[in-house]
């Protein structure tokens, strides 16, 4: 079961990664001459609460595990 | 990055009205909280899982009731927040920019179709603001459509903050471009708001 629970980890995170070398893609490609760059406020916020909930579920694991 | 000509400055960004963000977070974030909370909850009261349950997955048996659920509710939490995260971007790709020659426009339709697209002032035939709602009437935004002189193609500037606004400087900017590259008329400003038939939009003759 923990091999299970391991792979759906990794699964998620794969899928987490994903997103964020599309998103990452779609905002270097709007960078508007002149304008405030509001999306690496956005990406701040997101890459911190993803690290932490990623985290959480990592160690909620390793306890489960362990 | 958006490139613009020798001659070119932006005179206006448009994005979709905060209101339309919050709306759309809104319900996301709230299964978000509860999933956390949940989770919390979980993991410092304990559970216990139905032996029903059990009966149909064993493996339950051996493990930690509280920490697993509280495991699978953060995967949730976790895939919620990127859920999150793509609305925002969303929000943020979906741009219309008004220049002294164009317009343009950018959006996101899901996370691997994009579409910008750009309409030259002297093709711009027909400028409608449509404020169609109670929300938007009273937050003041909606849609502004630009009808091109090409076929069919209608360019919309969705839920745009102060629409009337928008209008104004595009056909006063269609205006001063018209003035420098001389290839038509100017449409009259003020015929506008959702007209009921062809016939009564702005045309540009």
């Amino acid at each position: 079961m923990e091999a299970i629970l391991f792979t759906l980890l990794i699964a998620v995170g794969i899928f987490i990664l994903v997103v964020w070398v599309v998103a990452s893609y779609h905002f270097r490609g709007l960078e508007i001459p002149g304008q405030e760059d509001v999306s690496k406020k956005i990406v701040r916020v997101f890459a911190i609460g993803t690290g932490v909930l990623f985290a959480v579920s990592a160690i909620l694991l390793a306890m489960l595990i362990l | 990055m958006i490139s613009l000509h020798e001659t070119e400055h932006i005179v206006l960004v448009k994005r979709r009205h905060p209101v339309y963000l919050v709306i759309g977070l809104v319900p996301i974030a709230a299964a978000f909280l509860a999933f956390l909370a949940l989770a919390g909850y979980a993991l410092i009261a304990g559970i216990s899982i139905p032996e029903r349950v059990i009966e149909l997955f064993p493996f339950l048996e051996a493990v930690d009731a509280g920490l697993f659920v509280a495991f699978v509710l953060s995967l949730a939490a976790l895939l919620l927040w990127q859920v999150m995260l793509v609305f925002a971007v969303a929000f943020y790709l979906d741009c219309w920019i008004i220049t002294n020659e164009r317009a343009i426009h950018t959006e996101l339709h899901a996370l691997f179709s994009r579409s910008t697209s750009s309409i030259s002032h002297d093709k711009i035939q027909d400028v409608t603001v449509d404020v169609h709602g109670i929300l938007p009437t009273i937050f003041r935004f909606g849609d502004l459509q630009l009808q091109t002189a090409g076929a069919f193609r209608v360019f919309t500037m969705k839920q745009i903050d102060d629409p009337h606004n928008a209008k104004h400087v595009l056909l006063q900017m269609r205006r001063d471009y018209l003035r420098h590259h001389p290839s038509g008329t100017v449409p009259e400003e003020g015929v506008s708001s959702q007209p009921s038939s062809p016939d009564e939009s702005s045309g540009e003759r």
